[in-house]
């Protein structure tokens, strides 16, 4: 609760005085007019993005920021499913959770149950009130129980009735359309229905009288949800009505034409121009899906050009809508993935597609760049994520920084869903920049400012950047520790080769060229994954077996040696010791991999090591261990610098001669 | 007697073991050695197996492992847990990687916001502690104190230039001929209305405290003669302050602050139009209605006047105007408060008008 005292002094309030009003005179400037939300507004525009945050739907504490792409859905859809709850909870106990303290009243603190369609009265009022709240399958069952009760229904309502159902397939609202639930609208996926057949729709186009506006209808549902046999039906429907000289709505035409093929859509559209119906960007798009239909790479471009060109003609302006049905099926899908490319031949023709399908792509940027954009159709906002996978495959950086200075410009207004196709769009926009630049420093602020908060961890985002750390010459700790600590909270841990590579590039750091508080993170994050690992190792127990990963010879040696680079001598000793424990590697407590065997240079390190501390068990150990897959000829120089370093007496130098000779040779 | 006899079997132990047991000394892996020699079974003369008498059962007692625990020298089995995957998930605090250099706070904290410690990358403490010298105040990570607070961490001194910044364009210039000379305000803007805007954050946005209305008016400018002057004080009451001449009306008595705002200016018009006003009654005024005494037909006055005339014609030096100055000190003693230097001042008055 704030206070503000407002002080305003009053200028002449008429004081009836015999004296002349007041002597000097006050240049007042009157105040300058704003709207209420200017202030507000001029103050936000001080706030630029934290790219340091999560994203603001999570609860911003480092235990429920959300790694991972899995991990935000499942946050975001855990928020709402409780919310959902909530709600539930008080429809059902209203008198519990009414709150009555609001003024004025807020509907939504008594949330009311759905009206249910066969218990309310069969009135064309309720019938009515059912179809506003747009729950398509309860009108369903109130008409047909009027029908069958033979209560009366105007035409009317009748033809609203049919414009929702024919509209909706009779099913509910699919996920896209929710309002009021973003996560369910978002991560919802409804599969591409067919038309019912049989049910109100056709009921009710059998009793309404055929008119322009129904048989329009009719064939935009039957083209909506398009199968094969709604297609027959829609096409017979519409040579009846033009036999009958009826003209069908311009809708209708888009429907007929998106579902045909290039030279039917062309000749529909001669017929739809000697109707005198003018076509929108509607209609133009469902051209383009006609044009996608073609096989072949050049008669797609020809179609695409073609229509393109209509367009211009005729002053349609194209929306993002038709620039992504061009750019998605521009390149042959056949040779799209690297996989499936055998020959030369096909990567000519794929290079040669790609090329095609930049430059054009590069003209679609100039020509949104310099207009406001505004989503036309559901479908906008996919082109910008289509157009960054196109130039992610040609890496063309200069086009992607270009798509991504576009999209977020003031003067756009289409966005892409967050959580899941802007990740995508980031993630490939993150990925093209980092492999085609080589400067750490640059990889390091770009992946801070977009990992997690638009970009989720991912295995091959990881391996890239771990790629490029081998491939440059200088070192970057606070990279390789962001990327080695993401990938733990992403459970890239118990990953067998993203787990090696972090330990390799850990024992490539420098120990001597960090910090102290550099070398303090070292050492703790050196000590986490250990123990992470050995914790994953231990769960031995019938119930936790699916969680267990066991240790492998070669993961034991690469951990030993950072325990010892970090002046963990003890433990490290102790795990190289599950190497040679028969207990650890076989039955029931068994937490290593029976196959494999520890790294050669890591136990030549470790041996230099020992011998180097004088430390003669240590040495010992670590001879053993390479015994293990070294013959008797190897193992002889490392015995005689074991006597030659360390203070062996003669019965220890006795028991490792007769070692070294047991081992074949 | 029974005969025993040993089976000793070969234990698996590592090089490095049997260099240590060749080191020698009874010191070295006793529990080894106790290994080495193998597991015990004996049997007797009728080759029947030992039946071993049952005094203590072969594992620590519970006191025993109480005593372990409670010294620390237990040794526990670390079993692990199964939400480890969701424990790994925890990433570190935000503030370890924000740089001044890269981003700027007025984006991080932009509006008031309770204390996150892993988002303020400052290392400040907090808590009361006996020895302060000893152990320092409880660290950020989960202090309760810190968030219990209000913290201004949103109104850095940058922060509020931007703000400044932004919201300039709204604002008209003052009235230059007030900031030449602030002292002039009174004259041009005699009248200052005072009132509170309350903002809830809730369901219920409306305080009723926001109808009050304060009105201060500088009564000098109302330019009244000295008898409405003095009937205005009169009629206001202790609404009016003597020491700044300013009236204060504070109206609460309707429900909006828009009727309170002209209520409040009704009482003054009324109060100046009455203050105007010569009753007939008002001749009858006298000497003691007044609401200040004056020196003027005191009984002071009358007796110091004859004094004088005692003193002239005793031959004592008298001063004629040190009587008015002495009548103007003496009606500030009488009617302001009695403080020890006004009564000194009154003493040396007093003796100058009588030339002592």
């Amino acid at each position: 609760m704030i206070g503000r005292i407002g002080l305003c002094r009053v200028i002449s309030r008429n004081l009836s005085s015999t004296e002349s009003g007041i002597a000097q005179k006050l240049t007042i400037q009157p105040a300058i007019e704003r709207s209420p939300t200017e202030l507000l507004n001029a103050l936000s525009e001080t706030v630029g993005p934290d790219t340091t945050a999560p994203h603001f739907a999570y609860i911003d504490d480092p235990i429920t920021i959300p790694s991972t792409q899995t991990a935000k859905k499942t946050y975001f859809m855990a928020k709402e499913f409780g919310k959902r709850a909530a709600r539930e909870l008080a429809t059902e106990w209203p008198t519990l959770f009414a709150f009555d303290r609001d003024q004025p009243r807020l509907p939504a603190f008594r949330p009311q149950h759905l009206a249910d369609p066969l218990q309310v009265d069969p009135t064309e009022k309720s019938l009515l009130s059912i179809m506003e709240s747009r729950e398509v399958q309860d009108t369903c069952i109130l008409y047909e129980r009027m029908r069958s009760e033979n209560v009366d229904v105007s035409e009317e309502v009748q033809l609203e009735l049919f414009r929702l159902v024919a509209y909706y397939n009779s099913s509910n609202v699919p996920f896209a359309e929710w309002d009021s639930w973003a996560g369910m609208r978002n991560f919802g996926e409804n599969d591409h229905s067919v038309w019912n057949s049989g049910g109100v729709p056709d009921l009710l186009f059998e009793t309404l009288p055929k008119t322009d506006e129904t048989v329009s209808i009719m064939i935009s549902g039957l083209c909506k949800f398009s199968g094969h046999s709604s297609m027959e039906r829609a096409r017979e429907l519409y040579k009846e009505h033009r036999a009958a000289k009826g003209k069908i709505h311009r809708e209708a035409f888009n429907g007929l034409i998106g579902s045909s093929s290039f030279s039917v859509a062309k000749k529909l559209i001669q017929e739809m121009a000697a109707q005198k119906i003018s076509p929108d960007v509607f209609t133009f798009n469902s051209l383009l899906t006609a044009a996608t239909k073609a096989p072949k790479f050049e008669d797609r471009m020809k179609a695409y050009t073609e229509v393109i060109g209509e367009m211009k003609a005729i002053g349609v302006e194209p929306a993002l809508s038709s620039y992504y049905i061009i750019i998605k099926n521009l390149v042959d899908s056949k040779i799209l993935e690297n996989e499936k490319r055998d020959n030369e031949e096909q990567n000519a023709a794929f290079k040669r597609q790609l090329t095609v399908a930049v430059s054009w792509l590069d003209e679609i940027l100039n020509r949104i760049s310099t207009s406001n954009l505004t989503p036309v159709t559901s479908s906008c906002n996919l082109f910008f994520a289509e157009a960054m996978c196109v130039l992610y495959r040609a890496s063309n950086e200069k086009l992607a920084a270009k798509l991504l200075s576009i999209y977020e410009s003031k003067s756009n207004e289409v966005k892409m869903p967050s959580f899941t196709i802007e990740s995508i769009f980031y993630n490939r926009y993150l990925q093209l920049v980092i492999e085609q630049t080589t400067s750490l420093n640059k990889i390091y602020d770009l992946y801070t400012s977009m990992v997690p908060r638009l970009v989720g961890v991912n295995n091959s985002l990881s391996s890239l950047i771990y790629r490029k750390l081998s491939v440059s010459s200088d070192s970057h700790w606070p990279l390789l520790r962001r990327v080695i600590i993401d990938g733990i909270t992403a459970g890239q841990i118990i990953n067998g080769v993203l787990g090696e590579e972090m330990r390799k590039k850990l024992s490539d750091v420098q120990l001597h060229t960090l910090g102290t508080s550099e070398r303090e993170q070292y050492t703790s994050l050196v000590q986490k994954l250990v123990a992470v690992w050995i914790e994953f190792s231990q769960f031995t127990e019938e119930k936790m077996r699916r969680l267990q990963r066991k240790l492998s010879p070669s993961q034991i040696s690469e951990c030993a040696l950072l325990l010892t680079r970090i002046g963990e001598q003890q433990k490290a000793y102790e795990l190289l010791e599950l190497l040679l424990d028969e207990n650890a590697c076989s039955g029931e407590e068994a937490t290593v991999h029976p196959k494999g065997h520890a790294r050669p240079w890591a136990m030549a390190e470790l041996f230099e090591d020992a011998l180097r501390q004088k430390d003669t068990f240590g040495a010992a150990t670590c001879l053993q261990i390479m015994s293990l897959t070294a013959n008797r000829t190897k193992l002889e120089p490392l015995a005689n610098r074991i006597f030659e370093k360390c203070n062996v007496n003669p019965e220890q130098r006795r028991i490792i001669e007769g070692f070294v000779r047991l081992r074949p040779q | 007697m029974h005969r025993l006899s040993h089976i000793g079997t070969r234990s698996k132990s590592t090089l490095a073991d049997k260099l240590r047991n060749a080191v020698g000394g009874a010191d070295y892996g006793k529990s080894k050695q106790a290994m080495a020699a193998g597991s015990l079974t004996a049997k007797d003369e009728n080759g029947e197996d030992f039946r071993e008498l049952y005094v203590m059962p072969k594992r620590k007692l519970r006191g025993q492992t109480q005593l372990e625990q409670a010294t620390g020298r237990a040794e526990v089995k670390t079993r692990s847990r199964f939400d480890l995957m969701d424990r790994l998930a925890e990433r570190p605090p935000r503030s370890e990687e924000m740089d001044p250099e890269k981003h700027t706070w007025s984006d991080i904290w932009p509006a008031a916001r309770t204390f996150a410690s892993s988002v303020v990358p400052l290392p400040v403490r907090m808590g009361s502690r006996p020895n302060v010298e000893k152990r320092a105040p409880f660290k950020k990570e989960g202090n309760l104190e810190l968030v219990k607070i209000p913290n201004f961490l949103h109104l850095t001194p940058v922060a509020v230039q931007q703000h400044c910044e932004a919201i300039k364009k709204f604002c008209t210039p003052y009235p230059p001929e007030l900031l030449s000379d602030a002292s002039i305000t009174p004259s041009l803007l005699p009248i200052s209305v005072q009132y509170s805007t309350y903002i809830h954050q809730g369901t219920n946005i409306r305080d009723i405290r926001s109808r009050v209305i304060t009105m201060i008016v500088d009564v000098d400018y109302l330019k009244l003669s000295e008898n409405a002057a003095e009937k205005l004080v009169r009629l206001a009451g202790n609404r009016y302050n003597q020491e700044t001449g300013q009236l204060t009306i504070i109206t609460d008595r309707c429900h909006t602050r828009k009727q309170n705002l002209d209520y409040a200016h009704y009482l003054l018009t009324v109060l100046y139009h009455e203050a105007n006003k010569q009753e007939a009654w008002a001749e009858l005024k006298e000497r003691s209605d007044n609401l200040q005494v004056e020196f003027d037909g005191s009984t002071t006055k009358s007796k110091l006047e004859d004094l004088i005339e005692k003193a002239k014609s005793s031959g004592l030096k008298t001063d004629e105007k040190a009587l008015a100055e002495f009548g103007e000190m003496w009606k500030t003693y009488r009617n302001t408060e009695e403080t020890a230097e006004k009564t000194r001042e009154y003493g040396r008055q007093m003796k100058k008008m009588l030339g002592i």
